[in-house]
This record gives structure tokens, sequence and C-alpha cells, in this order.
């Protein structure tokens, strides 16, 4: 079996990728490249067929991933036959709001021995169009990778926003939504809701996004939730699917720098990496950028391996989710 | 929380568009696949509820049953209040019914001061009233003593006479004069008579003054005695109502001590209800959390419906 080569590259030069990387290969377009720290151009790098078993399903219909089950479950039954490690990494499609779908119909159809990440591909803020490869054929849609191994692997959740339980005025329940869209928070409207929980005015919301995005628990875990966009209509868009009766936690920004630094050590404390997945989303990008703050973060990355891209989401557990840094580190043997 | 099924499965604003019509799928084996993984995610969910709804229960009947423990308590010291207040209102009784007494007691003493006062000056005139009589006994006395001189004189003017009378027809002025002392002599004692009658009289008027302020004082001395009484009367209600006081007291100190006994076991049902309430606020969090974990559930749900519309749409004609 050929070694696999993952690459990730922007709109503008997938198709170039496409061709020039050598087969086996998987890729997607991205909001920006991490190989060794933050950086602008393609990357690649191989697995090693001797470490790794890979299956790959081309997702063509985001909106149907239902139509891949079959093809997913026969994958996944002879890797499982061979590797004992087993995880299953997607690289969604950004722009098609579709991850939820894609994520729930894995975590539904794969065992649980399948750990579920990914991130979804972007197109470097232009909002427009984002592709996915494998071997030569760019497409939308998103790829499932079914990953076995016998390597040692970690996977890490990065938060870098908290919910404060002790203060009162932080949660709202979701009252009326719809998919992305949610309308009402506590039967107000969403927009007036949340400007009351961030203690701002309604045309504020939005300078909040870096500092106080929402959070949902799920397993006693804070999965973030952010706003993509505030409404005329008073509706807030967010970047993940809500249904009435979640509660949405308002969250607040932490000392990530020491976060950083201690997901590095926790990383680096298990063993000597391989390499590092890396799926970083973009709002946490700009967020170091703003904050001048990415030769610290690129520092971070390398220390780990680091090897991924800036994403428009992120999924863990079989969950969407936003504003995180999902890791996956595999140790040298 | 769910405000209209609607608002949940609202599935036409669906905005995926099936653009690959070249994929081929095998619609009854997803639609199988479909209605399995529903079944799970509604068997999850149920699964869940079945536990959650076991907590509620236990939750309520918790709460109820400490709302009983709670209401028990409130009736116990509502009933030992009442009675701490209703002893208190016995105590206040005996207490003004005391200070009554005392009050009247010491109007009693007042005149019981009064009338000893009284008496005592009414035994000052009596001894006044005995100096005067011993005065008019040693006047009497005097008077006497006189009359006994008279009296000798008189026998030796009687000697005389006799020694004259046997002159009497030599010296017959020698009588004279002895007659003339001897009238002399009646006359002071007729002096001395008359003396006797007025002192008599003084000593018969002193008696009855003496008399007089001895019947008074026995009114005064009646009186004393019978202030004596009252106040002794007063003494023994006082003495009666600080026992029942006391006894009030001792009730209170009973009812105070039970009331600490309550007081404790409030403190222990307050405790467990208090750790209680920590329970639920625990089991609440775990139902939030679990509610929030079924999400997963219902998201995958609807996408699932979602999917089930699309296959219906793409294939109509099967």
């Amino acid at each position: 079996m050929e070694n696999l080569r993952i690459f990730f590259s922007s709109t503008d030069e997938i198709h170039n990728a496409s061709k020039e990387i050598p087969n086996p290969k998987i890729g997607c377009t991205t909001a920006g490249e991490i190989h060794n720290g933050l950086k602008a151009g393609t990357v690649c790098m191989e697995l090693d067929s001797n470490d790794f078993d890979t299956e790959i399903i081309k997702i063509t219909r985001t909106d149907l991933p239902i139509i891949f089950s079959e093809q997913i479950l026969i994958a996944a039954k002879k890797i499982e036959q061979k590797k004992k490690n087993l995880i299953c990494l997607v690289l969604n499609d950004g722009l098609s709001s579709s991850e939820e779908r894609v994520q729930s119909c894995l975590s539904n159809i794969l065992p649980s021995k399948w750990e579920i990440i990914g991130g979804s591909s972007g197109d470097g803020l232009r909002m427009k169009e984002t592709y996915s490869c494998v071997d030569n054929d760019v497409f939308k849609g998103a790829i499932v990778l079914l990953i076995g191994t016998n390597l040692d692997y970690y996977i890490n959740k990065e938060n870098i926003y908290g919910a404060d339980k002790d203060t009162k005025n932080k949660t709202a329940v979701v009252t009326k939504a719809d998919d992305r869209i949610v309308y009402e928070l506590d039967n107000m409207s969403a927009v007036k809701r949340y400007a009351e929980l961030l203690g701002c005015k309604e045309n504020a919301i939005q300078d909040h996004t870096f500092n106080n995005p929402f959070g949902t628990f799920s397993e006693g875990e804070v999965m973030i939730c952010s706003c993509k966009s505030v409404n005329s209509d008073g509706s807030l868009e967010l970047y993940k699917s809500v249904v009435p009766s979640t509660v949405l936690w308002k969250l607040n920004l932490l000392d990530y720098k020491k976060i950083m630094e201690n997901t590095t050590e926790e990383i680096l404390r298990k063993g000597k990496p391989l390499f590092t997945l890396t799926f970083n989303c973009i709002l946490r990008s700009l967020l170091f950028k703003n904050d001048n703050a990415e030769d610290f973060v690129s520092s971070q990355l390398k220390k780990i391996g680091a090897f991924g891209f800036t994403c428009y989401g992120e999924q863990y557990k079989g969950l969407q989710i936003n504003q995180t840094m999902i890791t996956l580190t595999f140790y040298k043997k | 929380m769910l405000k209209d099924k609607n608002d949940f499965l609202k599935l036409e604003n669906d905005t995926f568009s099936s653009n690959d019509a070249d994929h081929n799928y095998d619609v009854t084996y997803c639609k199988r696949i479909i209605y399995d993984i529903l079944q799970k995610n509604i068997k999850d969910i149920l699964d869940s509820d079945t536990v959650n709804n076991k907590f509620i229960l236990n939750m309520e009947q918790k709460s109820t049953e400490f709302g009983w423990k709670i209401n028990e308590l409130k009736n116990i010291i509502n009933k030992n209040s009442d009675e701490i207040i209703k002893i208190f209102d016995k105590l206040k009784g005996k207490i003004e019914f005391s200070n009554s007494n005392v009050g009247e007691l010491n109007e009693n003493f007042d005149k019981l001061y009064e009338s000893i006062e009284v008496a005592n000056k009414d035994m000052s005139n009596i001894i006044t009233t005995f100096n005067k009589l011993n005065d008019e006994y040693y006047e009497m006395k005097d008077i006497t003593n006189s009359i006994n001189q008279i009296t000798k004189q008189i026998k030796l003017l009687s000697l005389n006479a006799s020694i004259e009378a046997a002159r009497a027809g030599e010296y017959g002025k020698g009588f004279s004069v002895v007659a003339s002392e001897v009238k002399k002599l009646s006359k002071v004692t007729q002096d001395k008579n008359n003396n006797i009658c007025e002192s008599l009289n003084k000593v018969s008027d002193t008696i009855n003054n003496l008399s007089k302020v001895i019947e008074y004082n026995v009114h005064t001395l009646k009186n004393t005695s019978s202030l004596i009484v009252q106040a002794k009367s007063k003494m023994d209600d006082i003495s009666l109502s600080y026992e029942d006081s006391m006894k009030c007291v001792d009730e209170a100190e009973e009812k105070a001590y039970e009331s600490s006994q309550v007081s404790d076991h409030a403190t222990k049902v307050l405790n467990n209800l208090i750790t209680y309430y920590e329970d639920q606020i625990e089991m609440a969090s775990k139902l939030t959390q679990d509610s929030q974990n079924k999400i997963q559930n219902y998201i995958s749900i609807i996408n699932l419906i979602k999917q089930i519309k699309i296959i219906e749409k793409e294939n109509c004609n099967l």
C-alpha cells in the first residue's frame, strides 16, 4: 500500500496541488495553512503506510451523507480488522453548513470505538467556494478519512474561552430556532437577549465575537458556538445548529497564551510527537492577528509538530464546534 | 421548552440542493439505515428520559417529604410558641397581680406606719398622763401628810385642851387660846379637804383622760392589728403569686427546653434540606446536562428527517 498524502492549500492553489502532489492524496482548501507554525502556502505530508491504514470516502453530497453509510461501514470494518486505534478524520465542506449532518451521520453509523474529529475547509475569508480533493478530483463536498494505527495518539480540544458559572445572567435558553438561525432566546428577540447578556447595545454585538462567544455544554465539556451574523429581524445566525431547549452560555476569553502553553506541555508530556494534525478556527487566527500573537502561536505549534489548516469550523466527538483548535497527535514508537 | 413542534421540525427551508444527479443510491438501504438510526436516537432519548423521570419523581417525592417535615416542624414551633406566649401572659398576669399586691402592701405599710405613729403618740400621752397622775398622787400624799400633821396637832391640842380644861376654872383664858388653835386647825383641815377634793377631781379627770387615751390606743392597736393582718394576707398573696410565677418560669423553662429540642431537630431537618437542595442542584445540573446531551440526538433526528425528505423528493417516482 502506498503512503497517503494529505495536503492543504488555498482555493487558488488546489487545482495545481491536485496535479502536482502524487496520488494517493486527499486535501482541501483553507483559510490559512499550518506547518510548524502559521504560514501561507500549500502544505503536504505523508502518512506512512507501515503505521497507518487508511480508507477514503468522498462525501460528494453533504446534503445526503447517509447514502455513503454502507461505504463507510465497509471501509471501517476493513480498518477495524487491522489496527487497534481508530480515527475518523473529516474534511468538511466549510460553506454548505453541512457539518452537523455529516457528523451526526458518522457518529450514528460508526461504532463508538471510532474517534471522530475534523475541520471545515475554507477559502481565505472570501466566503464563496471551498473545495476538497481526493487524488486528482477536486470537488465540492467532504472527505471522510478513516485511519487505523497502532501508534499512540492524543486528541485535544483547546478551548480559550470559559463560562463563569458563579455570575448571574450568563445563560440564555434557545426558545425558537431553525438550524443555525436563532430567533428567540428566553422568549425574547435573540439579538436583544444576547445584547443583554453581553451588556452592550444591539449594534455592538459583533464587537464581542472575539471575547464572548456562546458556549454549550456537552458531557460536561464546553463546546463553543460562535455568532456569524446579527440579522435585521432580530435573529442571530450561528456557526452551528441549535434546537429549542439548548442552553447557551456567555463565554469569556481566558488567558489563551497560558492555555496554549498548557496544551503544548500536555501534548509533549505524553511522548514525542510524530506530527500533530491541527484544525484551528479562523476566528482564533483573527484574534491572534489582532493581538499580534501570531509568533507566539507559531512557536507553540512548532513545538508539537503541527500540520493542518485554519478552518471554518471544527468537529470534535461528532459535534460541530467553533472558535476552537482540535489537535490529533500521533507519537513516535 | 419546545414551543411548537413545527419550530423543531421545520424542514421546508432546506438549504441543500441535490445537484449531483449522477449519484445512484439504494433507497431501501438508505431508508432502513435512517430508520435504524432514528430508532436508536429515539431510544437514547427515551432511555435518558426514563432515567430523568425517575430523578424527577424522586425529587418530587423528596420535596413532598421535606414539605411535610417542614410543615410538621412549623406546627410544632407554632404550638410551642403559642404555649410559651400563653405562659408568659400568665406570668405577666402573676407579676401584675404581685405588683398590685405590693402596691397595696405599700399603702398598708404607710397606714401601719401612721397607725404606729398614732399609737406612739398615744403612748406618749399615756406616759404624760401617768406622770401627771403621779404628780397628783404626790400632791395628795403631801395633803395627806398635812392632814396627818394637823391630826397630830389636833391630838396635841386636844391634849392641851384637856390640860387647860383641867385648869378651866383658874385659867379660862388658856382654853380660849386652844380653841383658837383648834379653830385654825379646823380651817386648815377644811382647806386640805378642799385640796383633796380638788386633787381627787384632778385625778378623776386624769383617769378619765387616761381611759380615753387608752381606749383610743386600743382602737389604734386594733387598726394596726387589722393592717398587719391585711399586710400578711397580701404577703401571702404575693408569696402565692411568686410560687405561681416560679411555676410559670419552670413551665417556660420546660417549654424553652422543648423549643431548643425542636430547634435542634429543625436545624437537623434544615441541614438535611440544605444537603438535599445541594443534591437537587447537582441533580438539576445533571438533568440540564443530560438535556443538553440529548440535543445531539435531536439534531441527528432533524438531519435524518431532512435526508428522508430529500430521498423522498428525489425518488418520488419509485
